[in-house]
């Protein structure tokens, strides 16, 4: 329940200010097509969105009124909350064709290390199994090219333990007890085109991590 | 260390077994507490236990965020003894025709405060109508969050039984990079072809067997499977529901299912989880959706692109007549009627009374006896689930087969067209 309440606030927040909120000037809100989209995407999860088999919620949300320019407008504004940001960028990702411009990159490696940091997803798996690079968020990250790594070079102290979903994946990737660090290292490696190899414990991972460390110095 | 329990109910024809709570496991607990805090603290416990027992004996509810409100001071001893995976229960075993599943170890996984999955060592022992060099389980899962199905990743989208359909979002568990749908089986190199060519790795299960070797000494193992399925950050409504089979996929039997079971987990609409118990959703060919599920898999790609391994379907059917000689192979071609097929000589296995139940473990679509002939005179290859020739494998003709069983006597068996020319005096 805990981990819940900053979507209960956020969710809060911003179905307030959808119904007419025009005390807070400046940044993002002061887009109404930003708020109200906001606020709709303040009541959905990453896997409401992306990881249900039926794909009606995500095609209603495109479906608004020019919700491309305001979905741009949410991820490019720095002040916007982090689920929303990474929740709209997903949504470009999925539904705009050579999605994304290169004025987005860097706000976007932001946004993604935030949803990293912050287990957006709840489950590890969007962010792909140990060594492999196939599910879309793990993707997109690496796409992002250059204006990921510092961002990513930063995660690489973060010891956070993230945790898989489903059954056979699931006890697949656990068995690795993976870390933000472990996921940052191999995007990294993915980007730069270095060698790193996946080694089974957080201790020989640890060893590999720091290897890394200096080669991208 | 794996816990057998004999007592078990017989399973029906449609293969629905209810299971019951196991309490052996109990014992052992008692012990430890009243070794640990003593034997008052002990017999508190025991009454406190006693009293949030539910009436219901099939599922098994646990910790709930509504009944987390309020739990005995040693109740949280006993749950934190137990590893903190409250109510651990084992489950007792059920039986399929051809041997007993159970679990030797089937508990909570708790992620924060919520429960959110459950670890499973399930096991298959094949009985002694079992024939076969090597068994593997492979099962279907479908995962399911706030009333509606998910797809963990890209791979189970492609995977899925679609909506719409019959079963949707079910799908044969591998991982994504898997091609081989036998669980214990961890990366299946491209040059595979059977299902065999790559051994379990221990951390998944292991391969069973169960056959007599040159010298006539019996070789005997268990079939295993462990998983630990959940879905960290679920809400309510959500669950993961498992139907798991064991499959010959090496020996004389190869190809044949020996049942199924169900398992897993599930939460209501106030988040409360319950852990589903072992029962037998088939006595012998997997369902329907088993079989749809199958089907899927057996067209998709792995997430490098590799083609799936093919897993066998199968239907379970009954013998038609009386007195249906079970052969060794199709009948040659000179009694089919196509010439120049080169086949072996038959020879009669059995003779099958009418109803026996069988599994049609090859439709013979692929054999050159099949070739040319009219669909009800060709031959399927089967292995015989009951009665006094069941764990035998053979051939029957496809008008032989029925997919209900049928009144008594509604056929004598002189109607029935003789193939072989043999005489169909004796029953096996």
């Amino acid at each position: 329940m805990r981990q819940n309440l900053p979507r209960v606030f956020t969710y809060l927040f911003f179905t307030a200010c959808a119904v007419g909120c025009t005390v807070l000037k400046g940044g993002w809100m002061n887009s109404q097509r930003g708020s109200t989209i906001a606020g709709k995407l303040a009541q959905f999860s990453y896997s409401d969105l992306f990881m249900q088999m039926e794909t009606e919620t995500l095609d209603a949300l495109w479906a608004e009124p020019d919700a491309a320019s305001a979905l741009h407008h949410l991820v490019q504004a720095s002040d916007a909350p982090p689920p929303v940001a990474f929740l709209a960028a997903e949504i470009l990702f999925a539904k705009e064709p050579g999605y994304p411009p290169s004025a987005e990159r860097e706000r976007l490696a932001s946004i993604y290390g935030a949803a990293l940091e912050q287990n957006l997803t709840r489950m590890a798996n969007p962010w792909g199994l140990p060594d492999q690079l196939d599910e879309p968020v793990a993707q997109h990250f690496v796409s992002l090219g250059e204006n990921a790594v510092p961002v990513l070079t930063r995660l690489l102290e973060n010891t956070s333990g993230v945790r898989y979903g489903g059954s056979r994946e699931a006890t697949y990737g656990n068995s690795f007890q993976y870390r933000v660090k472990d996921l940052a290292a191999f995007y990294l490696s993915k980007i730069r085109g270095l060698p790193y190899e996946i080694k089974q414990t957080p201790q020989e991972r640890d060893i590999e991590i720091e290897r890394l460390k200096t080669s991208l110095k | 260390m794996r816990q057998r329990h004999s007592e078990t109910k017989p399973e029906s024809r449609s293969g629905e077994v209810r299971s019951e709570l196991h309490s052996e496991s109990e014992g052992s607990d008692i012990l430890k507490l009243q070794q640990t805090i003593g034997n008052q603290a002990v017999q508190r416990l025991i009454a406190a236990k006693k009293s949030q027992q539910p009436s219901t004996d099939a599922a098994v509810p646990q910790t709930s965020r509504t009944q987390r409100q309020y739990t005995s001071p040693a109740l949280n001893i006993r749950n934190r003894i137990s590893g903190g995976q409250p109510n651990r229960r084992i489950q007792r075993a059920v039986k399929t025709w051809a041997g007993e599943w159970d679990t030797a170890k089937y508990d909570n996984i708790v992620d924060g405060v919520d429960t959110v999955g459950v670890d499973i060592d399930l096991h298959f022992a094949p009985g002694d109508k079992v024939n076969a060099k090597q068994i593997g389980t492979t099962q279907i899962v479908k995962s399911a969050d706030k009333g509606k199905n998910i797809a963990i990743n890209a791979a189970v989208k492609d995977r899925n039984i679609p909506v719409g359909q019959p079963g949707e979002g079910f799908h044969v568990d591998q991982a994504p990079h898997n091609r081989n749908p036998m669980y214990a089986v961890e990366n299946a190199p491209a040059t595979d072809t059977k299902l065999t060519d790559k051994a379990a790795n221990a951390t998944w299960g292991q391969h069973g067997f169960r056959y007599k070797d040159a010298t006539g000494a019996e070789k005997i193992q268990d079939a295993t499977l462990k998983d630990t399925p959940q879905l960290p950050g679920r809400g309510a409504d959500a669950s993961q529901k498992f139907e798991t089979t064991a499959l010959a996929i090496e020996g004389e039997q190869q190809g044949t299912y020996y049942g199924s079971v169900q398992w897993g987990w599930e939460t209501d609409a106030a988040g409360t989880f319950t852990k589903l118990p072992l029962t037998v959703v088939s006595n012998d060919a997997p369902s329907a959706i088993f079989g749809a599920a199958a089907q899927q898999w057996n067209t998709t790609k792995t997430s490098t692109g590799a083609n799936a391994l093919s897993l066998p379907t199968v239907s379970g059917k009954y013998i038609a007549f009386g007195l249906v000689p079970l052969m060794s192979a199709p009948a040659p071609a000179a009694q089919t009627g196509v010439t120049g097929v080169a086949a072996p000589t038959p020879t009669k296995v059995a003779t099958l009374a009418m109803n026996t139940r069988v599994e049609v473990t090859d439709n013979g679509a692929s054999n050159p006896a099949n070739q040319g002939v009219e669909a009800r005179e060709q031959w399927q290859k089967v292995t015989v689930i009951d009665g006094g020739s069941v764990g035998k494998v053979g051939w029957v003709q496809t008008r032989d087969l029925s997919d209900s069983q049928r009144p008594d006597a509604v056929l004598e068996p002189e109607m029935r067209p003789n193939p072989t020319g043999q005489p169909q005096t004796e029953i096996a």
